[in-house]
């Protein structure tokens, strides 16, 4: 099944992130709660864990693009 | 999250305090930031906190959007501010958490209204004994583009590469805008590497449980000896913004 990958909430005040870096590939397996993406904010970067386990199908937001809050980051495929 | 986020100001001895509401949950919980910062040290915990509890994130005197003034920077003043704010706002069983200068402040405020102050969580506080690095206050009150910005923050976190430019540019323009005001503190507070602010023997004679969280890796205010301290691993003097969710559970805990 596929699942959305989406923008965590960052920070009260904080309503949009910038992908600085991606930590896994289109095709590589991620655990729950193993390192994904680092996101870039008005303050500290953040590391962000996957929520769930699964293999990224497919990136939907590059590396020093834009997203706002809950949009879908990447697309995995999950169990 | 519950009851959204509402920007507040209240008057206090005189001077605007300004503050931002998160959450309307049944438990009170007041955020003071640390010298030279604001309301936006919570950022990453206020989301997560405000889940249980009514929270404010406030500024103190000379920070954030709050008034310039203040008067001659002494600790009585920050602590007036951060006791005068429960007083104005009507806040009892407050559970107070304060960052560095924030947590001397948030001591002596505790003393001055033990009616309204049930708790105190303090992060890596001010006025424990032990050092300041008199290095880096002195590079924060100095800088004056995005690259002196940034190496005064590199003392702050222990992994600099997580500071991103948006904030040493956010940093730089609260500096800017406050210099005076923050330099008046610094003078009152600090003296080179040695601290002229004192809490710890207030803070044991306090009735409520008091928590003392710290950075591993704290390179501004090392762990004095003899405090006591949940230990925050890898974190340097911010471990609410290092490590957000780790402190944020240590001060829901309480």
């Amino acid at each position: 099944m596929d699942q959305d990958f989406v923008m965590p909430s960052l920070g009260v005040e904080i309503e949009e992130g910038v992908v600085r870096q991606w930590l896994k590939a289109e095709g590589e397996s991620v655990a729950a709660g193993e390192l994904i993406v680092v996101i870039g904010t008005t303050k500290l970067d953040m590391e962000v864990e996957a929520p769930f386990a699964g293999v990224i199908k497919k990136i939907l937001v590059d590396v020093d693009d834009v997203a706002s809050v809950g949009t879908p980051l990447a697309v995995l495929t999950t169990g | 999250m519950a009851g959204g986020t509402a920007r507040g100001t209240v008057g206090v001895d005189g001077r605007d305090i300004a503050y931002l509401k998160a959450g309307d949950g049944a438990r009170t919980i007041v955020l003071v930031h640390g010298f030279g910062a604001d309301h936006q040290t919570w950022a990453f915990n206020q989301p997560q906190l405000a889940r249980g509890a009514t929270t404010y994130a406030i500024d103190l005197p000379g920070h954030g959007r709050s008034g310039k003034d203040v008067g001659n920077g002494d600790m009585a003043v920050l602590a007036g501010a951060v006791a005068g704010f429960l007083e104005a706002m009507e806040l009892t069983g407050v559970h107070l958490v304060g960052h560095s200068l924030g947590g001397a402040a948030s001591v002596l405020a505790a003393a001055r209204t033990p009616e309204r102050v049930s708790a105190l969580t303090l992060i890596a506080p001010a006025g424990f004994g032990g050092a300041v690095n008199g290095a880096f206050v002195q590079a924060f009150l100095a800088m004056t583009d995005e690259a002196s910005a940034m190496h005064a923050l590199r003392y702050l976190v222990a992994r600099p590469e997580l500071v991103s430019p948006a904030m040493a540019a956010g940093v730089l323009a609260a500096v800017s805008a406050s210099r005076g005001a923050m330099a008046r503190i610094a003078e009152a507070v600090f003296d080179g590497d040695r601290q002229r602010v004192e809490v710890r023997d207030v803070a044991a004679g306090l009735a409520g449980p008091v928590q003392v969280v710290w950075g591993e890796k704290d390179a501004v205010l090392a762990i004095p000896e003899g405090v006591h301290a949940e230990i925050v691993p890898g974190a340097g003097h911010m471990p609410q913004m290092e490590a957000a969710r780790v402190v944020s559970g240590m001060i829901e805990r309480v």
